[in-house]
């Protein structure tokens, strides 16, 4: 068999089995926008669990972060566990209360929590508006990776085609039923995330140990700077890239959303303990390949890739045509996956905070809206997609560094309860949010995505110098509050 | 002190670890040992996390 047609072989089994699990999640009932977006509260642990991680974990992982390791050492693997260091802490210290709150006060939309949080009707919007400046240049990049994956699988010029592949199939497996179809589909996906990388690696690690290449090469590598900090990972760099990661649990609505979902206690801490194993063995695996590449390549084995977005596509021309397109076909679900659950989520922010808020249709209309919405923003990705603005690094990056204000805000929001409600706390809030957003916005946009994130802004890093902006800003208000109340 | 305040406390030291470590010790790491400490520093989190996230139902009732 040859390898567009194994190729496409895979890709139609993979798309036939994720819609008949879409149409058979259909079977559940949808009645309110909490059925539709945060699947009634119903959720179990494993599928919230493998929903979270395939959220997450996104096209970067095996694409991004192979080359990323491979180009700058172990730094790029310090720059991704931070992430789960973080999100473990406060998924274990948070959770709990935000579940339970979410239930408490009906919550669907991350939007309307914070609105709810400090009790301003029409924060909601505000808060809709920046996810959808940031977060659709992250789910393009998605697409952008759905079309270059089955490009480079295939072997053949077909990139719109892919970007078409992935736009009906997160039609047919957001639009149906929701969160349910999401889940459903995501779980799915995620166990052959992972099956494919544990596939990937001991492939990798049996073809690189023919003839001791593997281990000469990382003997190889302990003469370069690659096993330490190495040049490229100054300590301005990784707090620039890593801030903005760390807080992504409580920034990304498309996360955030998830956690109401477990229906109850004993999924939420499943949610947990599957995700964090998930993640670990995920990050391991994908910064270890970038380390064999490379240490392959040190040895003789593979020739220097140039391109960080180049190395898996290398060394899987070396493996079994199977596994190959089993891998590749990975990637295109992890982008899926990531991009289904930023479109539902953003739909939410369209039909419930904006629709709803505004004109205060029945949640009959609402959850018509949202698919109309779902549709609409599909369009505009594949626009951008076809675009084909910047990389994924960039993109991804800059997304989770423009929500960056929304940390504070939100883990405030959170904690003071009742208190956050007060006068200067709540203005406090739309004003920590605004000028956050729009610093990080206008030094994107006078330095590049890319150069924004490494350009520090007084001298600080600047995605710590908007974060402590934001936070600083709340402080003060905090402390005004404190003032006037004694 | 309540098991989430030195939860808190030992959460904020892991994120301090995982930041000063590799700079102020292992920056010119010739094996992998810098590797071996983040996984180990993110194991041991986790097994951390895990009794953590055991004890819930104590402090959020």
């Amino acid at each position: 068999m040859d390898r567009l047609t194994a190729s496409l072989l895979t890709l139609a089994l993979y798309l036939i089995i994720g819609t008949v699990i879409a149409f058979i999640s259909r079977k559940i009932g949808i009645k309110t926008t909490a059925d539709y977006y945060v699947a009634g509260y119903k959720l179990s642990g494993i599928l919230a669990a493998i929903s979270y991680a395939a959220t997450t974990y996104s096209a970067f992982m095996m694409v991004g972060l192979v080359g990323l390791t491979y180009k700058s050492g172990v730094g790029a693997f310090g720059f991704e566990i931070t992430y789960l260091l973080s999100t473990i802490f406060l998924l274990s210290y948070v959770a709990p209360k935000v579940w339970r709150l979410a239930r408490e006060r009906k919550w669907v939309s991350p939007a309307e929590m914070v609105a709810d949080l400090y009790g301003i009707k029409h924060l909601a919007i505000l808060v809709a508006v920046i996810y959808l400046i940031a977060l659709i240049p992250y789910a393009s990049a998605q697409l952008i990776a759905i079309g270059r994956t089955v490009k480079g699988m295939t072997g053949s010029d077909i990139y719109l085609i892919g970007i078409l592949i992935g736009v009906i199939a997160a039609l047919i497996w957001t639009a149906l039923s929701g969160m349910w179809s999401l889940a459903s589909t995501d779980f799915y996906q995620g166990l052959w995330m992972i099956l494919a990388a544990l596939g990937f690696i001991i492939w990798l690690f049996s073809w690189g140990s023919e003839g001791g290449a593997l281990w000469d090469g990382f003997e190889r590598l302990s003469a370069s700077d690659l096993l330490g900090m190495s040049s490229i990972w100054s300590i301005g760099t990784f707090i620039a890239y890593t801030i903005p990661w760390m807080f992504f649990a409580v920034t990304n609505p498309q996360v955030v959303q998830k956690i109401y979902t477990p229906r109850d206690e004993k999924a939420l801490r499943r949610l947990v303990t599957l995700f964090t194993l998930f993640g670990l063995t995920y990050t391991v695996i994908v910064t270890m390949a970038g380390l064999m590449g490379r240490a392959l390549s040190e040895a003789g084995k593979l020739p220097i890739i140039e391109i960080g977005d180049e190395v898996t596509p290398t060394l899987l021309a070396h493996a079994p045509l199977p596994l190959t397109v089993f891998v590749f076909t990975s990637i295109v679900a992890a982008a899926m996956t990531t991009m289904d659950a930023i479109v539902l989520t953003l739909s939410s922010a369209i039909s419930r905070d904006v629709y709803q808020r505004t004109l205060g249709g029945t949640d009959r209309k609402a959850i018509l809206i949202g698919r109309i919405s779902i549709l609409a923003l599909l369009i505009v990705l594949s626009l951008v997609a076809y675009l084909r603005i910047g990389f994924i690094v960039d993109l991804s990056v800059l997304a989770s560094a423009l929500l960056l204000p929304l940390a504070p805000v939100t883990l405030i929001g959170w904690f003071l309860g009742e208190r956050a409600k007060t006068k200067p706390i709540r203005y406090a809030a739309v004003l920590s949010l605004v000028v956050g957003f729009l610093t990080g916005l206008a030094w994107a946009l006078t330095h590049g995505a890319r150069k924004s994130l490494v350009t520090p802004i007084a001298g600080l890093p600047s995605t710590l110098f908007i974060l402590l902006v934001s936070t600083l800003i709340m402080l003060l208000a905090i402390l005004l509050s404190e003032v006037r109340k004694s | 002190m309540r098991a989430d305040r030195l939860y808190l406390l030992w959460g904020l030291i892991v994120l301090a670890l995982s930041y000063t470590i590799p700079y102020l010790v292992l920056r010119d790491c010739k094996s992998l040992l810098l590797y071996l400490f983040w996984l180990i520093l993110t194991v041991a989190h986790l097994i951390v996390s895990l009794t953590y996230i055991g004890r819930w139902r104590e402090w959020t009732d």
